[in-house]
């Protein structure tokens, strides 16, 4: 959509200004909607290389104006396990596929929500089916010549992370 | 609002939002509950459903799913004479404007935004079960 405002740098003010607090109220407001959960925020910073410290990934692989850019969101499991246990009322074996199955339906409605406070901003950030997978799994050249945006939130004292790349 | 032999059908890609949505639906009383993972899978569930004489009497669909999405999956319901009057709710994590109302034109039912609770998907059920049934509302 040749009206929306770009994606082209991560550090740009806008963005910064507007995609931060964009991505902060989607985790935030979703999070609360689907229970008792405490959300904080840190600092983001920017990197062209960083260690994610948690087990459980989702990965989002979008386009704007034919510019990949990518969404993860990086978990730690406790988080997680709680929220499923509250959604399905059953217990989550945090082994099993489930967990990947269920983190992948909690990051498209964190996403979702994004993507809409985003779009009513005048950015255009399209929809993808997420993929979930365990951190490790990554393979390690999924982000040749990537910039992240990383914003660490914690989850009732869990911290966890999202992840948005730029490719450029 | 539907009675408690309504025979659903259950489309999402993602097992956890299945289950979501059956305990929801058990929990109101409703048993009779088969689940699909895709648009393509429930379609054919659906025909098949219709052509045997006991035909799906709701649908809830999620939106964004591979091979086919839910909301191709009601326009082909739509494009069916012997579907198009299938009471059919889409499940969508988004809520742009521009979304509900390609839905609304292709003739969903309603639409529901996640994350939601059993209380929103029970009143979206009981309008569903109206638009489909006036007389049913008008009493």
């Amino acid at each position: 959509m040749s009206t929306a405002l770009k994606i082209s740098t991560l550090k740009n003010p806008l963005f910064e200004k507007i995609v931060v607090g964009n991505i902060c109220a989607g985790i935030k407001d979703t999070l609360t909607q689907l229970g008792p959960f405490t959300t904080e925020f840190q600092p983001h910073f920017f990197a062209a290389k960083w260690v994610v410290p948690t087990p459980i990934s989702v990965i989002l692989n979008l386009k704007q104006d034919e510019q990949p850019i990518q969404v993860r969101f990086h978990f730690d499991p406790k988080p997680v396990i709680d929220i499923l246990e509250g959604m399905i009322g059953d217990k989550v074996d945090p082994e099993s596929q489930d967990i990947l199955d269920g983190v992948g339906e909690i990051s498209n409605m964190i996403y979702g929500l994004i993507k809409s406070k985003a779009n009513s901003s005048g950015f255009s950030f399209g929809m993808s089916r997420p993929e979930a997978c365990f951190t490790k799994d990554i393979p390690p050249n999924a982000n040749p010549n990537g910039q992240s945006l990383v914003i660490p939130f914690s989850v009732n004292g869990s911290v966890c992370h999202f992840e948005f790349i730029v490719f450029q | 609002m539907f009675i408690p032999n309504t025979k659903f059908l259950i489309v999402d890609d993602f097992a956890t939002m299945r289950k979501v949505v059956k305990k929801v639906l058990v929990e109101l009383g409703y048993s009779d509950i088969l689940e699909a993972e895709d648009g393509k899978i429930a379609l054919q569930l659906i025909q098949d459903a219709a052509n045997s004489g006991a035909p799906f009497q709701c649908i809830v669909s999620d939106w964004n799913m591979p091979n086919m999405t839910g909301l191709e999956l009601l326009k082909a319901c739509k494009a069916d004479p012997k579907l198009k009057e299938t009471p059919f709710m889409l499940v969508t994590a988004e809520s742009e404007k521009e979304q509900i109302i390609e839905a609304a034109k292709a003739g969903v039912s309603e639409y529901v935004v996640k994350p939601f609770n059993a209380a929103t998907l029970k009143d979206k059920l009981t309008r569903v079960y109206n638009k489909h049934n006036p007389a049913a509302k008008a009493a």
